[in-house]
């Protein structure tokens, strides 16, 4: 692999995982809330 | 529990009685034991790092003038030696073997080294490498420089960076810096 | 910051300031927060892909440290207030603290499996091996990492809330006296590592690295108090949530006794 290819790959792996990370809080936050809300659950 | 559930609850969707567990994505006894075998890794994991770190494993290099100093008692033995490249390698053979012949140096102590495989991309002067090899009698194939009557003969080569950054600009400089340690004794 | 702040309110006013609200655990404040880190991250990039010269011996590989410094520091503070969350946990039994742990540990484990992934495509091209098992920092932030996903995963055991968090507690600081050793490695055991020590407090970096890098540390506090945030309110729901299950369950037990 090139530099070029570790660099990115580097980059590449942390940008997507604290992407997917940020993405799956927000997923959670809105199923919990939906939990919530009396009107669709106990 | 799910009978009560449907006694109790007016609803006509039973999903909403209380005495219902939230349905989980995974039966909640089957998550329970993912977390214990993880857990039990973990544990077994980590003691074994421990264990190797407190253990002989965790000794990873000589420093070049510590490992001059303890040759007898190395003797023959495998181990790690750090130092900085002197000067360019030189391609040359050893017992048919194509090598790579260099010195290098730390803290004052020369030791002539006998490479044999690739050096990693970085490999060059003035920039240290950990050897992995030991100790042979006699002179190396290359330039004699320790003249001490013995050399490195190593098989793996990594390189030490250190935690100086530079722009290219400053190559030259470091040559030169390189070349300097190169006429140390 | 109100949010965060607001959410320490004793139990079932959480829920029920929720209920006529958005139904997203971002608030205005996470809004512009995740903005200005976006925007941050744009410019970091920019800096440390394209502006920043190359290191005369790694050449590009340096580019790496711009992701690999920041995760690592993240991580020890994320870590930090798990280790602090566990010992107020301990000490006052403050839910709030035991949430802001779990929150930590979950945000530090990324963050610190990160350090490791980016370290290792660091070492490739530049040492020449993704990892040794005798190196003392690359080994000890294996078990720092290690000792945190024992800490999430004691925490999925499952039980009674206190008991978990007092279990959890134990292992977090256990993870947190890892911390200083992991840091310190390289100083500690320089003749045991390949890792360079650091290079910032030894002032060994040129000037648009090192502000690249610094930008690269705000943007990437940005980001984590970004996730905290979140991951806080998902743990104090949760806590909420299981709150008033149990009060309902409760309820309906009673209810059914009075048949």
């Amino acid at each position: 692999m090139s530099q070029a290819g570790y660099v990115l790959g580097a980059w590449g792996v942390t940008l997507a995982a604290v992407g997917i990370y940020a993405a799956s809080l927000v997923v959670r936050g809105r199923r919990l809330l939906r939990r919530a809300r009396p009107e669709k659950a106990g | 529990m799910k009978a009560v559930d449907n006694t109790l609850t007016d609803a006509a969707d039973t999903e909403l009685s209380p005495l219902t567990p939230r349905p989980a994505r995974r039966p909640a006894r089957t998550r329970r034991w993912i977390a214990a075998l993880v857990t039990v890794a973990v544990a077994a994991g980590v003691a074994v790092l421990v264990s190797n770190l407190l253990g002989d494993a965790a000794l990873f290099f000589y420093n070049a003038d510590e490992a001059v100093e303890r040759r007898d008692e190395l003797a023959s033995q495998r181990f790690r030696l750090q130092g900085t490249p002197l000067s360019e390698p030189e391609n040359t053979f050893w017992n048919d073997q194509p090598v790579l012949a260099f010195p290098v140096g730390f803290d004052g102590a020369v030791v002539d080294v006998v490479h044999t495989g690739d050096p990693p991309e970085l490999f060059q002067p003035g920039v240290p490498v950990v050897l992995e090899g030991a100790w042979r009698q006699g002179p190396g194939p290359g330039p004699v420089v320790a003249g001490d009557g013995w050399h490195f003969a190593s098989d793996r080569m990594l390189v030490k960076h250190d935690n100086d950054y530079r722009d290219r600009d400053v190559y030259d400089e470091r040559i030169y810096e390189a070349d300097q340690g190169g006429a140390l004794p | 910051m109100t949010p965060v702040g607001s959410l320490a309110t004793p139990d079932e006013a959480l829920v029920a300031s929720y209920l006529g609200g958005p139904a997203r655990t971002g608030s205005r404040f996470t809004f512009w927060l995740g903005l200005a880190t976006l925007i941050g991250l744009a410019a970091v990039a920019a800096l440390g892909l394209l502006a920043v010269p190359a290191d005369d011996v790694q050449g590009d590989t340096v580019r790496i440290i711009f992701v690999h410094v920041p995760s690592a520091l993240g991580a020890y503070a994320a870590f930090g207030l798990t280790a602090l969350g566990s010992v107020m946990w301990l000490w006052r039994r403050s839910v709030w603290w035991d949430v802001t742990a779990h929150a930590g540990a979950e945000v530090g484990v990324l963050l610190c499996g990160l350090t490791l992934v980016t370290g290792m495509l660091w070492g490739r091209p530049t040492w020449g091996t993704y990892w040794e098992w005798g190196d003392v920092r690359l080994v000890t932030t294996l078990i720092l990492f290690l000792v945190m996903v024992g800490y999430l995963s004691v925490r999925a055991l499952g039980g009674d809330a206190a008991s978990v968090a007092t279990r959890a507690a134990v292992v977090g600081l256990v993870g947190a006296v890892n911390i200083p050793i992991v840091n310190r490695s390289v100083n500690w055991w320089a003749n045991r590592t390949l890792h360079q020590q650091s290079s910032i407090t030894d002032g060994k970096l040129e000037d648009l690295t090192l502000f690249t890098l610094f930008l690269a540390f705000v943007v990437a506090a940005m980001a984590i108090c970004w996730m905290m945030m979140h991951r806080f309110r998902i743990g104090w729901l949760e806590r909420q949530l299981q709150a008033r299950d149990l009060h309902d369950a409760l309820a309906a037990r009673r209810a059914e006794a009075n048949r």
